[in-house]
């Protein structure tokens, strides 16, 4: 299973949440600049995309943004399918080479 | 919620009775674009950009406060929460003026309120699980600032006061999301 924003939340192209104390984006990496005040100097920082175990943990909290959705493997599928069809023609083979 | 009752007492444990605020963060109700919540505690918070909760730190002057005095309407009908909580900042300029015109301008606001025995009081946003994001704002009244500048006596203090009122159907939510959680959010 892999883990995902959830439709009504890809307007937000910053999402933003913690994980484990760690700021992440949801939707997409990006960049902040914060514009400073009198005590403090404008900073740029970076928000890293959360990976796949920091949207699990986000959707294990039971946050209404994430959701948990099945992944497709086209190419395994295909390797799976390639597999099967060299399986039978080697079986066809085997046979052949048995035959009296 | 359904009625239930639960056993309380105050008598022992000696739970932390010390009143007012220490200081609060505000955000715009908008910018909240999820909450995660455990029997009304905020766990979690989702925002649509970093960077959003500013730090209000006033004057330790006992006078801030977050108040929630329940009422009836009719005294025995529709229960609401006004909550209402006073911030005071010392000090009557220019740049007051400025924070004051642009806080006031926001329709629908959100304050956490860093209590002074620690615990974190969440004013204007009511936790809805059937809403989009799993929360509302405050259902009965918007919360919003209404800002008052006073330059009183010599005898006295010049300052910036925002009035934040807004009325809910349940009581305020409070976190467990630390200071240092909040402004990393």
């Amino acid at each position: 299973m892999a883990y995902r924003v959830k439709k009504a939340f890809k307007i937000y192209p910053e999402l933003t949440t913690l994980v484990d104390g760690v700021r992440v984006a949801l939707n997409e990496a990006y960049v902040h600049t914060d514009a400073g005040t009198a005590q403090h100097p404008p900073k740029t920082i970076s928000i890293p995309l959360a990976t796949q175990s920091q949207l699990k943990k986000i959707f294990e909290r039971g946050d209404p943004c994430i959701e948990q959705y099945e992944e497709e493997k086209p190419v395994e599928i295909e390797n799976n399918a390639l597999g099967l069809i060299e399986q039978s023609q080697g079986k066809k083979k085997t046979m052949q080479r048995n035959e009296p | 919620m359904a009625c239930t009752l639960t056993a309380l007492n105050s008598l022992t444990g000696c739970p932390d009775n010390t009143g007012g605020l220490q200081y609060s963060y505000v955000a715009k109700l908008s910018d909240i674009t999820a909450v995660t919540n455990t029997a009304n505690l905020i766990t979690a918070l989702t925002m649509s950009t970093t960077g959003l909760w500013k730090k209000l730190q006033y004057d330790k002057n006992d006078t801030s406060y977050f108040n929630q005095p329940g009422q009836r309407l009719n005294d025995t009908g529709a229960l609401t929460y006004p909550q209402e909580s006073l911030l005071q900042f010392g000090g009557f300029n220019a740049a007051a003026d400025l924070i004051a015109d642009g806080v006031a301008d926001c329709c629908q606001l959100v304050f956490l309120h860093v209590l002074t025995n620690g615990q974190i009081a969440v004013q204007g946003l009511e936790i809805d699980a059937n809403a989009t994001g799993g929360f509302t704002g405050t259902k009965i009244r918007d919360t919003k600032v209404t800002p008052t500048q006073s330059s009183n006596t010599s005898a006295e203090e010049a300052f910036l006061q925002f009035l934040v009122r807004g009325t809910s159907k349940h009581v305020a939510p409070f976190t467990d999301l630390t200071p240092a959680e909040i402004e990393a959010l």
